[in-house]
């Protein structure tokens, strides 16, 4: 499971980091906190349908006391973000020590989809997938330098 | 009953997920089956929304959304259990 878990970070995460570093500014650190802005939202959207269609007695308080317990959860892992957004070795960190995590959410995210069934359960799969971006941008590595453009013709002027 | 049902399979999944989670040879058995409880019940009544489940684990112990929450919910407890209780390094 961990090869995945290398394979993916290196593979898709990383460039797609440097990617998004280069063509649009926005850092690694930005991106995975953006992906939990993006969770949050996502998952207030399926609690928001979760819940449209129950009543007082349908148990809406404990999907209420649920939905805030996560989020407070999520304020935690948002502090966690920042604190090792500050570090210089904030994403080595981010990458040993959170490995069990970004594999249960990978393991999550495809048994979430087979059992999409509404807009609630998509908005809650959507979260998931985000929540499991937010954990490996922050485990990539740094963005490789931007590469300099028409090299041989500048050189070649 | 749905307590007591609620406990054994509780029980249950936190053996399974302590073997999953290479805990099982470290960690007592009991500790184990404490932790898959307590993991397995906030599994079912956090992570619920994203396997489809309509209640937790005391509610409706035997549906498989359910199940799947409680199992991801004392393999996540068993994980910040070991991030505070051992460094490992891969």
């Amino acid at each position: 499971m961990s090869g995945i878990d290398d394979i993916l970070i290196e593979r898709i995460f990383s460039p797609a980091a440097g990617w998004l570093e280069h063509r649009l500014g926005l850092g690694q650190w930005r991106v995975a906190i953006e992906c939990l802005n993006g969770h949050v939202a996502c998952y207030l959207a399926g609690v928001a349908f979760a819940i449209a269609g129950k009543g007082t007695g349908d148990g809406i308080f404990v999907d209420l006391l649920a939905a805030l317990l996560w989020l407070g959860i999520m304020e935690a892992v948002r502090r966690a973000a920042m604190r090792q957004a500050g570090s210089s070795m904030g994403a080595q960190t981010a990458r040993l020590g959170e490995w069990r995590f970004r594999c249960i959410f990978l393991v999550m995210l495809p048994v979430s989809l087979c059992y999409v069934e509404g807009w609630a359960s998509g908005f809650y799969t959507a979260s998931l997938a985000l929540l499991t971006a937010h954990l490996y941008f922050k485990a990539c590595d740094a963005p490789p330098p931007g590469r300099k453009r028409r090299l041989a013709f500048t050189r070649a002027v | 009953m749905n307590i007591i049902l609620a406990l054994v399979i509780g029980g249950i999944i936190g053996w399974l997920a302590s073997i999953v989670m290479r805990t099982n040879g470290q960690q007592g058995l009991i500790l184990n089956v404490v932790v898959g409880i307590v993991g397995s019940l906030l599994g079912s009544f956090l992570l619920g929304g994203f396997f489809g489940a309509e209640g937790n684990i005391m509610d409706s112990p035997l549906s498989v959304g359910t199940l799947l929450a409680a199992f991801v919910g004392a393999l996540l407890l068993l994980a910040i259990v070991n991030l505070f209780t051992r460094r490992s390094v891969r």
